[in-house]
């Protein structure tokens, strides 16, 4: 009998696996299963099972000796099925399961393999009370397929095939349908086991429906759950909000919002003063205390695009008189209405557009269509990346979020300028740079902190930028959806802290806006996360 | 503790004889068993019930294949039983396992339904901070019979990785794991042990109880403080690696996130 040669440090010649006929083939793999080959080696330290090397060795091998392997591992199930070969004692067979298991995704003849597994877990060969691994591992199979059986098949496996199996049953279910599986849960008792299988498949629930489907399942199940299943679920959604910015917004959310409703705004100028203010590098803490408590609510209005109103934005610092006239000459004035969407992800530049009034949200699709707030673009900003470079293109979208005015020129018009007047140029350096140092804070924000403090954080930013100043309230005109793409969080949990914060006095929320009552106890909230 | 040597010369000299003649007979087997003979006639850190229990297995057994049988039943029941190494030699230890072998272990203990599940699970952890990795997994082993960790030998406050360059085959190398992964990213587990829970001194039992063998093990010189890794060929220049082995611990001991290194 031939076996495959192994190097003097352990290695498995390739050549001789590709060498061996049929029969040796199928000797070797089942010395290997059952633990009764000598000669090649693996490392024991991590209680590696003897299958793992073959599923590792499988994908190199030629074509034909890989369909050999998969007959003969198909082969030795039936046998076993048929209770042919009394040699595949208990861990031998758990071994052939897995490696039978990590080659089904390749296996071309599934058909036959899900059929076997089916008759393992429903057939008569095995009772339900003999060999509860074997069905187990049967069952591994089934999902490893992605076969869709019906919920009541998992139901009854859920309720009959044991605790320590509950990931792998609600795996099944969850391939059958997402609401399926927490009404599912919501069937049988809430133990540790359940929790722990839970937050085990959660990851790849996420990833299969995305973040809206299952904070809507939840949703939708929570008020049926016990206190701590509500609770696990929670801390689930919250664990995850932890990842990259955006990650797991999803559009799903977009189908139960709301129509907008027309509002009167009748606070843009002041939106103007505090932009500027805010626009200016003035430090945080001293925007916070004096943007928010000492600027008065009866402002003078200012009219948009006036010299004197827009010669304070940064990017005219600096300029001469006779400077600031050619660059403001060459632009003509904008009015962008609420909605108005001033350019799209992809779209080519044409035009530079400064905003004097208003405010315009900065947008990216992700890949799944998800949308997600980069940044809010105030008056004295340029709206998205002023890259004039022949031939590019938008990378964001650009929409007004409140009635806006805007100073616009014509890209090429813009760049020949800011050409000849340095002064401008650097002004637009440094407003990148700026932005850079936003994002990078913004970024490390999403990294590091929770979802708590990254939202009453953003509330407190917002306040400064966005917020009309009322009696002893600021009103922050942001749906909760824009909040949860700002925060990169989903809406379900940005309307759950709202309501806690609600309850609390420290404001109060409806769709389309916040009203801040607390601004100290905001703060609080904050330091506390 | 004694050695075989020691036990031998207590029997008759027919035994020994025999022993001696199957021991031979194993050695020649391949490269991997050579070395593992050489390792159980060195090794000092072993009981004399064990050595007994060896000797008697081995004369039973007829061919190669009964003779590695034998040996693996004989130290099975002898793996965490070497001599305890200081807990003032170590802080942090690590561990370093390929992803593969961890996707394969997680559905193994039937932490996930398939390895595409576990794969996906081990990336979204990657991403996650321990705090979060500890909640969602805290319950999850990292091994499954027994762990053997390195740690940082120069400090007991230094990282169990410090000193590497970075890349998955450096350290596969110098900590002696299979050759057969190579280009399988590893991930790195970084932890402390428990409280009354003590490292011990590697031992043939660990090396060759499992059911596959090491190739890269020996066992540590009798005045080392702890094991010492054997490093792949091309990695011998370098200095080998403290290593020990104590029991399974969970994801909860971990002290550092889930690191991956290609």
């Amino acid at each position: 009998m031939n076996r495959p040669r192994v190097n003097e440090v352990g290695e498995i010649d390739l050549e001789s696996v590709n060498a061996l006929s049929r029969t040796d083939l199928g000797e070797w793999i089942q010395d290997r299963l059952k633990g009764r080959d000598l000669f090649v080696p693996s490392d024991p330290r991590d209680g590696q099972m003897p299958h793992y090397l073959l599923s590792l060795l499988y994908p190199k091998l030629s074509r034909q000796v890989r369909e050999d392997f998969q007959s003969i591992v198909v082969g030795f199930v039936r046998d076993l099925l048929r209770h042919r070969d009394p040699s595949w004692h208990e861990e031998a067979a758990d071994e052939l399961f897995m490696l039978l298991n990590s080659l089904l995704p390749s296996l071309s003849n599934k058909a036959t393999a899900l059929d076997l597994l089916l008759e393992i877990v429903e057939g008569g060969s095995f009772p339900a009370n003999a060999r509860p691994d074997l069905r187990f591992r049967a069952l591994q199979g089934i999902i490893t397929l992605r076969h869709r059986t019906d919920a009541d098949f998992w139901l009854r496996q859920l309720r009959e095939g044991g605790e320590r199996y509950y990931s792998v049953f609600l795996e099944g279910l969850s391939l059958v349908g997402i609401s399926v599986l927490f009404e599912s849960i919501e069937k049988i008792k809430w133990t540790q086991h359940l929790s722990d299988a839970l937050l085990a498949i959660l990851p790849n629930l996420l990833e299969e429906y995305g973040a809206g489907k299952v904070a809507m399942a939840i949703e939708e199940n929570l008020s049926r759950l016990s206190p701590e299943a509500r609770k696990t679920m929670i801390e689930l959604l919250e664990d995850e909000e932890l990842a990259p910015m955006g990650k797991f917004v999803s559009t799903s959310h977009s189908r139960v919002r709301p129509k907008p409703r027309e509002s009167s705004y009748d606070w843009v100028d002041k939106t103007v003063v505090l932009g500027n203010l805010a626009a200016r590098s003035i430090p945080e803490e001293v925007k916070t205390e004096v943007v928010a408590e000492v600027i008065p609510s009866s402002l003078p209005a200012s009219l948009p695009g006036s010299g004197a109103q827009i010669q304070p934005f940064p990017l005219f610092a600096n300029l001469s008189p006779a400077e600031f006239e050619e660059v403001t000459s060459a632009a003509h004035e904008k009015v962008l209405p609420r909605r108005k969407r001033i350019f799209i992800e992809g779209d080519p530049i044409r035009e530079v557009h400064l905003l004097i009034s208003g405010w315009v949200k900065v947008t990216q699709l992700g890949p799944h269509g998800q949308e997600v707030i980069l940044r809010l673009v105030g008056p004295g900003e340029l709206i998205g990346a002023p890259d004039l470079s022949v031939g590019k293109h938008h990378l964001t979208t650009a929409q007004a979020i409140e009635p806006s005015t805007a100073l616009v020129w014509k890209a090429s018009v813009f760049e020949s300028i800011s050409d000849r007047i340095s002064s401008l140029r650097r002004n637009m350096v440094r407003i990148l740079g700026e932005r850079l140092q936003e994002m990078d804070a913004r970024f490390r924000e999403m990294s590091t902190q929770r979802v708590g403090f990254r939202l009453s954080h953003e509330l407190i930013r917002m306040m400064n930028q966005l917020g009309r100043r009322t009696d002893q309230r600021v009103e922050i005109r942001l749906s909760r959806e824009e909040l949860a793409q700002l925060t990169g969080t989903t809406l379900f949990t940005v309307s759950r802290l709202l309501s806690q914060w609600e309850q609390q006095g420290i404001l109060k929320s409806s769709r389309e806006k916040v009203v801040v009552y607390d601004l100290q106890g905001l703060k609080n909230v904050t330091d506390e996360l | 503790m004694t050695t075989l040597h020691e036990i031998l010369a207590s029997l008759s000299p027919t035994v020994q004889g025999e022993v001696r003649t199957k021991l031979q007979d194993l050695s020649r087997h391949s490269a991997l068993t050579f070395q593992a003979v050489h390792n159980l006639n060195v090794e000092s850190r072993l009981s004399e019930e064990c050595w007994k229990i060896l000797v008697q297995n081995l004369i039973v057994a007829t061919n190669a294949n009964a003779q590695h049988h034998a040996v693996t039943m004989a130290l099975r029941p002898y793996t965490l039983r070497g001599p305890e190494v200081s807990h003032s030699q170590f802080g942090v230890l690590g561990h370093a396992v390929t992803m593969t072998a961890f996707v394969h272990l997680l559905v193994k203990l039937r932490y996930y339904g398939c390895y595409e599940s576990a794969h996906r699970a081990i990336l979204n952890k990657l991403r996650k901070s321990l705090a979060v990795t500890k909640r969602w997994w805290g319950h999850f082993e990292i091994g499954r019979f027994l762990l053997w960790s390195t740690f940082n030998p120069d400090s007991i406050t230094g990282r169990p990785f410090d000193g590497f360059s970075g890349s998955a085959d450096e350290i596969r190398g110098l900590l002696g794991l299979d050759r057969n992964d190579r280009y399988d990213p590893l991930l790195l587990f970084e932890y402390t042990l428990p409280a009354g829970e003590g490292g011990r001194f590697p031992t043939v039992a660990e090396a060759y109880s499992g059911d596959s063998w090491s190739y890269f093990f020996r066992p540590a010189p009798a005045t080392a403080a702890y094991g010492l890794t054997m490093p792949w060929p091309e990695y011998e220049e370098r200095i080998p690696r403290p290593e020990i082995v104590h029991r399974v611990l969970k994801v909860s001991n971990l002290v550092e996130p889930l690191h991956r290194v290609s």
